[in-house]
């Protein structure tokens, strides 16, 4: 791991010299604005720069009496992209276990993955909708192929395991002992919040164990079932996929949420999930119960809290979640 | 996560030819296609989206054993937009096809066992996949006693006319053939497949594996059939049903609980199923 730190002025200058290629989440546009170039591009939410909310797969078209399909090569331009470590964890806990499973690799995801590569912001004041220490993130969480920068005394305190992609680094200055103590009792505290506050270890199953609850009525009653929260969602995954274009066309993927009847409507009329019960408990638990029982306990939420700040009747996924879980085993 | 870069386009279908369209009722059709050399590498139970260009794509039960060599077959219920589309083609049109998807009956576990196979109505077509196999010359040897009891609501509705013709006249396999309601010039057992079942078949249930499918309403009261003839839930084998994209456990649509049905099923048990939240 190497570190070090640099002026403001010098990370500023750096970031200019890739402006053209970086995009910068709103959440950091909103808290550290003196990051932003005149190029940078600011995306709302971090899964658009990998799972595109429009994607082309393949095209097709009638020609000589018959259909033919091409494929279409996905481009691999590198690019920079600048998150928060809750908006960060979103790809590496969540989205890349999704699309890069070993043999159902997503060619199209794979090759924007392989050019990205990820600026950690430290987050320094955390919202009040926000709740990453429930979900095993934390402020300063970050991830070894990162570069993770943090607002350190009128500096920034940097970070990587990457120095060959993040060349910044070769001019930062060594911090000196007692700089290092301050960095390590920050991430310490805040290691520590996120082990007392986490979410207990039986979460996952204890939820799933509540599935008949009668509390799903009632957590669902106020819902509209709008799929606001699931478009702004970093780690939705799910998606629709269909054909546009009559003798001459492609196949579309697009962004899609459990929210609405149609997802799990069959061709015959049965719904699985038809009223807002059933799909209000399948977002719940799909992030905090059957993600995290297949994929080792990682939930499969962030706690960014996104869905908080933008829900029309203030329906709280945080709320929902420790009322459940609050249930667990009936414990009070 | 490591990305591996080689990997092809998972959405992309290949375009087979349709060799043949056999008619079975008012509103299913069977279409053979073309594989052109290859052999196809599926298992029964697996299931492949079908794609018509301009259209969309569905997931549709693969109907052809892997004993079968050079085709692969599907019969197709007319229900929806690309069902309907499906129906439209003819012979010699081509169709798109990516899979095979989803896990496979449990052949290891069935090996050196007996099989009682109850179908109702189209539901024949993902057993036929695995009857077939069963039944064939170089593999029958590695199964027991053979049942099959097959039921659908009229005898217009009996699917794979031809084959059921092939298995009655089998003798190393028992065959039973039921409709809800009979006509004019049916001469055979009419009643629902539940009730014939549990009037009919005599069997040891702790001897026998059960490997059943059809609509909803058909499985729910067989299963209950074979529970009360005294079989064991992890010996009732059945297949699910959900709306499906993606058919690789990605785009979300067929989670029910911790699995995804494209990928973890389409088969379970029945004691997998009374582990499962009832959201099929």
């Amino acid at each position: 791991m190497k570190s070090g730190k640099v002026t403001k002025n010098d990370l500023v200058q750096w970031l200019k010299t890739h402006q053209n290629n970086f995009l910068v989440t709103e959440k950091v546009a909103h808290h550290q604005p003196e990051l932003l170039c005149d190029q940078s591009k600011e995306i709302k939410n971090i899964k658009e720069a990998l799972f595109l909310p429009w994607d082309k797969l393949f095209n097709y078209h009638w020609e000589n009496q018959q259909w033919n399909v091409d494929n279409i090569q996905p481009s691999t331009s590198p690019r920079f992209l600048m998150a928060l470590p809750c908006e960060a964890r979103a790809i590496y806990e969540v989205l890349d276990r999704v699309f890069l499973q070993p043999s159902e690799t997503e060619s199209g995801y794979a090759a924007r993955r392989q050019g990205l590569k990820m600026v950690i912001v430290g987050c320094i004041n955390p919202e009040p909708t926000c709740f990453c220490h429930l979900v095993g993130g934390n402020p300063y969480w970050t991830h070894p192929d990162a570069l993770f920068i943090l607002p350190f005394h009128d500096e920034y305190y940097l970070e990587t395991n990457q120095p060959e992609q993040f060349d910044i680094i070769e001019q930062g200055t060594t911090l000196n002992k007692s700089e290092k103590e301050e960095i390590e009792v920050l991430r310490k505290q805040m290691e520590e919040k996120t082990n007392q506050e986490k979410l207990p270890e039986d979460a996952p199953q204890g939820l799933y164990d509540l599935f008949e609850d009668q509390e799903w009525e009632d957590l669902s009653w106020k819902c509209l079932n709008c799929g606001a929260c699931t478009f702004l969602c970093p780690t939705c995954q799910c998606f629709d996929m269909s054909a546009e274009g009559r003798l001459k066309g492609f196949q579309l993927k697009t962004w899609d949420s459990c929210m609405f009847p149609k997802f799990t409507l069959h061709a015959s009329g049965h719904n699985p999930r038809p009223t807002f019960k059933e799909r209000v408990r399948q977002r719940v638990l799909h992030k905090f119960s059957y993600f995290p029982l297949r994929e080792e306990g990682r939930y499969g939420c962030v706690g960014c809290g996104k869905c908080i700040e933008i829900c029309p009747v203030n329906w709280n996924i945080r709320e929902a979640v420790e009322r459940m879980v609050k249930k667990i085993g009936n414990r009070s | 996560m490591a990305i591996d870069l080689e990997n092809k386009n998972i959405y992309l279908p290949r375009l087979y030819r349709i060799m043949e369209i056999i008619p079975e009722t008012s509103d299913i059709k069977t279409f053979r296609l073309d594989l052109e050399d290859e052999n196809s590498s599926h298992l029964p139970g697996q299931f492949a989206e079908l794609f018509v260009p301009g259209v969309g794509e569905a997931p549709i039960s693969i109907t052809s054993s892997p004993t079968q060599k050079g085709i692969l077959e599907f019969s197709i219920k007319r229900t929806g937009l690309v069902t309907s589309a499906i129906h439209r083609l003819n012979s010699n049109d081509r169709l798109g096809i990516r899979g095979p998807y989803g896990n496979t009956f449990p052949l290891s576990d069935l090996t050196e066992q007996n099989l009682l196979f109850i179908a109702g109505g189209i539901g024949l077509a993902p057993l036929r996949s695995l009857i077939n196999f069963v039944l064939d010359t170089e593999k029958r040897n590695q199964f027991k006693k053979v049942t099959i009891l097959y039921g659908a609501r009229s005898p217009q509705d009996l699917v794979f006319k031809w084959e059921l013709k092939r298995w009655q006249m089998r003798d190393d396999i028992t065959f039973l053939l039921t409709v809800d309601r009979g006509d004019d010039q049916w001469k055979g057992t009419v009643g629902l497949v539940p009730n014939v079942l549990k009037e009919n078949i005599q069997v040891d249930p702790l001897e026998w594996k059960s490997i059943i499918c059809g609509p909803p309403i058909m499985i729910k009261f067989t299963i209950k059939a074979l529970l009360e003839m005294g079989f064991q839930p992890p010996d009732i084998i059945t297949t699910l049903e959900m709306r499906m994209k993606c058919g690789l456990g990605k785009c979300g649509r067929c989670n029910i609980g911790p699995y995804y049905v494209c990928k973890d099923g389409p088969v379970f048990t029945y004691q997998q199923l009374q582990n499962m939240p009832e959201e099929y």
